[in-house]
């Protein structure tokens, strides 16, 4: 289930319809179900087959529905046409065959000289991208055709249904960030936040979520530090709460040191306490988590170097060896280096001192 | 493991997507680790960490060469359509590990009449035969003719000659975005990848200029993310893949140094799984055999920045006896050859679950490589741009990334496998160069004919 609603926009995106049959670039004669060479009004047209060398190497052998659209691809290209029957040769070429990259450019050019109306456009790319969702010519496609409405498409509704399969979905959430950054709704950091929590609410260990969260922290704005102060200890509870209900979560141990690493300020020394108290109060009853421990090893020693005070890392010393020696043993070799780095960086400090 | 580590726990009783994969997974490798240890009367208990000896596993490359072959000589069926688009990809991944497995006696003319009808007119290479030029199909199709061009098969570096270097060069130039990164094909998306693909190949083929490097080391930087890997483009997820392309990138022009060092080698060790031994490309992603090169790779690049880092803050002693790849070397070989290796198909699969394929096949060797490298990259703690134009010598940071050690006095790896019965080093293979991950002395071969070439761009 679904978590609450994010505020300011609906709880769920409407479902995706597939369009109503026709293509763009349809020719009037019924064409449903044709190849393209039994299309009369293409027949001046000579398809080029494939060129392959003596010996074909990774040879394909592709159905007819391929080769015809492929052929005729090829024909046109090599003539330069520009035309609605050349659309069309396309439309085919994209449905058997969405991964091709050649065709979706040629496609772009056409759409442009032949002014098509994108809005058309958008839902015939969505209509082959909702069976491939994993596919980097149509996000490319649909993004390029947003970009020509001027943003006029709240791209947060198609991302939303992919993320509904697949959560962790690569090319969706750069199509989401590559909306909010060029085209950002008002009010976006908020509803994004909202919706990453509703993410997280359903599985913790989403770590694009995650990842999502740090992108909506990096676009507020830093202008009234007290407000990002605010802003910044709410995240910092919220992670905390997190980690506390799963400590095994790598995503929050991530997220938890990205926030103090990242954002550097006033609130520092606040942060410092609250991070220790609660992984002091965390290791009563998770002594031998190596997630844990693996984060305090790195926070001593992040800190010390912000401060400027070797000694601050002193208990980094004793965790390093327990996750060499017992709780991580297959990161053995890092945990021993960083143990020496360690002990020598604190023995260089009482030398000085 | 897995065979020689204990899993980290997962405290959660909640049952998230994640973590439901995630066990369904771990069962699976637990049973075959058991099995295979059981088969071998091995008194070790998997996952355990108990510390008894474990037995070899068997890798026998028998049906290997078939499959390879088969992959590119027998035609495929309609459905591998969608990658009509790839074909110089997989011209790559059979020759790369082929190379590795030395196997090395296909049809290598009829690859290269293939490729050669790839190029495209206007600089570049596309995926096939009449198509576009791509990044992706160009580097595939330059590694492979520096992989294939054997001497006794081919006279006068014929493979590398039909490369023509002045129009790639003003293509890839046409590619530049004024952000830094690179389109990966003309009105094509820009990512990490495009950056590798380029500056590699322009490496390779001794065609770098200053102006096409300009901004692209910034740009990469601003692709590592708070978890420490580097994303596809900037504010997105640290990603295996994406990692590998912008390490790699920065390593071809010696400039690893503009990333945060420490966060990247810290990052890249965590996607080794405790009880898997192979590495997850994403945070709380599964095992998968390609990452095994993906990450493999990004921690030998650091091997020698690691190394200088620790002389620098410890001792000379202390960093000469360290190894200085982190990554756990024979947990990464247990989970290749144990969990994904398919004999009688003659090739890796992702997770024992899946089945085999020749991208797999390519990226698990290159992995193997990696694993038993014993070869340091000079370090780049500083950045060495101005070598990295020198147009008639290879840059030393290009040459010994990672190999068997041959003439360095470096003792290689023990990893002792079963081929036919017997116990055999794991040294029946030959090592990649990890940056281009093309076979080491093909690849050295490759770089020193461009630079006796010159640099006709410069
Ligand atoms: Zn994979």
């Amino acid at each position: 289930m679904r978590g609450g609603p994010v505020p300011g926009r609906a709880v769920r995106a409407p479902p995706l319809q597939r369009p109503a049959s026709g293509l763009p670039g349809q020719l009037p004669a019924e064409i449903e179900g044709k190849l393209l060479c039994e299309i009369p009004e293409l027949s001046d047209i000579t398809p080029l087959p494939q060129l392959e060398t003596e010996t074909p190497v990774v040879k394909i052998l592709h159905s007819d529905s391929f080769d015809d659209a492929l052929s005729y691809f090829r024909a046109i290209v090599q003539s330069g046409e520009v035309s609605m029957r050349a659309l069309l040769i396309t439309s085919y070429a994209a449905i058997v065959c969405p991964s091709h990259y050649s065709v979706w450019q040629y496609r772009r050019k056409l759409l442009a000289q032949l002014k098509v109306d994108p809005h058309r456009e958008i839902e015939f790319v969505q209509a082959i991208l909702l069976d491939n969702w994993k596919n980097y010519q149509l996000w490319y496609h649909r993004q390029q055709l947003v970009a020509s409405i001027g943003g006029r498409s709240d791209e947060r509704d198609i991302t939303d249904s992919c993320f509904e399969h697949d959560a962790k979905n690569y090319h969706a959430w750069s199509h989401r960030q590559w909306f909010l950054r060029t085209y950002p709704p008002p009010s976006w950091l908020v509803e994004e936040r909202a919706y990453c929590d509703r993410l997280l609410s359903e599985d913790v260990r989403n770590n694009s979520a995650w990842n999502q969260r740090m992108f909506v922290l990096l676009h507020t704005p830093r202008d009234h530090p007290e407000e990002f102060g605010q802003i910044l200890t709410a995240e910092l509870n919220y992670t905390l709460e997190k980690l506390n209900a799963a400590p095994s979560n790598e995503s929050g141990w991530n997220y938890l040191r990205g926030l103090y690493t990242k954002f550097p300020g006033p609130w520092d020394a606040g942060f410092f306490a609250t991070i220790s108290a609660s992984c002091d109060a965390l290791l009563l009853r998770e002594s031998q988590s190596p997630h844990l421990n693996a984060f305090m090893f790195h926070f001593y020693r992040d800190w010390a170097a912000r401060q400027g005070d070797v000694s601050i890392m002193a208990p980094s010393v004793t965790i390093a060896k327990l996750l060499r020696d017992e709780i991580d043993t297959i990161r053995a070799k890092y945990w021993d280096m960083m143990h020496e780095r360690v002990v020598a960086a604190l023995a260089a400090a009482a030398t000085t001192a | 493991m897995a065979l020689r580590n204990k899993a980290l726990p997962c405290d959660d009783l909640s049952s998230t997507p994640t973590l439901n994969a995630q066990r369904k997974v771990e069962e699976e490798i637990l049973s075959n680790y058991q099995a295979f240890l059981q088969q071998h009367g091995s008194s070790a208990e998997a996952g355990s960490g108990d510390g008894a000896p474990i037995p070899a596993p068997t890798f026998d490359v028998s049906n290997m060469k078939a499959f390879l072959r088969n992959s590119m000589f027998r035609p495929m069926s309609s459905a591998f359509s969608s990658l009509d688009g790839s074909r110089a990809w997989i011209t790559f991944w059979c020759t790369q590990a082929g190379a590795l497995a030395n196997i090395t006696n296909f049809d290598a003319r009829s690859i290269m009449d293939f490729l050669r009808l790839s190029q495209h007119p206007d600089g570049g290479f596309g995926g096939g035969p009449g198509l576009l030029a791509h990044l992706a199909p160009t580097y595939a199709a330059v590694a492979t003719l520096v992989n294939l061009n054997r001497e006794g098969v081919f006279e006068d570096d014929e493979p590398l000659r039909l490369i023509d270097r002045e129009s790639l060069y003003r293509w890839l130039m046409s590619l530049k975005t004024p952000e830094g990164s690179f389109a990966v094909h003309h009105d094509g998306e820009c990512d990490v990848r495009g950056s590798y693909l380029a500056l590699s190949v322009a490496q390779m083929t001794n065609i770098l200029t200053p102006e096409l490097l300009e901004g692209a080391v910034d740009w990469i930087a601003q692709c590592q993310t708070y978890e420490g890997g580097l994303a596809g483009r900037p504010g997105l997820e640290a990603h295996g893949g994406y990692t590998y392309c912008g390490v790699a990138a920065l390593a071809c022009v010696g400039a690893i140094g503009a990333l945060d060092i420490d966060a990247l080698t810290y990052w890249a060790l965590q996607r080794q799984m405790s009880l898997e031994g192979g590495f997850q490309g994403r945070t709380n992603k599964l095992v998968d055999s390609c990452y095994s090169f993906w990450c493999g790779a990004v921690l030998a690049l650091l091997s020698g920045t690691t190394r200088s880092v620790m002389a620098a803050e410890t001792s000379a002693s202390l960093a000469s006896h360290m190894d200085p790849i982190l990554f756990d070397r024979a947990s990464l070989l247990d989970y290749l050859f144990v969990q994904c290796y398919d004999a009688s198909g003659g090739g890796f699969k992702d997770k024992p679950s899946s089945r085999l394929d020749a991208y797999h096949t390519c990226y698990s060797l290159s992995g193997v490589s990696v694993a038993h490298s014993v070869d340091d990259l000079p370090s780049q703690s500083g950045l060495e741009r101005p070598l990295a134009f020198d147009p008639v010598k290879v840059p030393p940071f290009l040459q010994h990334v990672t190999g068997d050690g041959a003439g360095t006095g470096a003792t290689p790896f023990k990893y002792p496998v079963i081929y036919r019965g017997r116990s055999r080093d794991l040294a029946l293979l030959s090592s990649t160069n990890a940056i281009f991950n093309i076979e080491r002395n093909q690849c050295r071969k490759g770089l020193e004919f461009f630079r006796s070439l010159g640099n006709p761009m410069m």
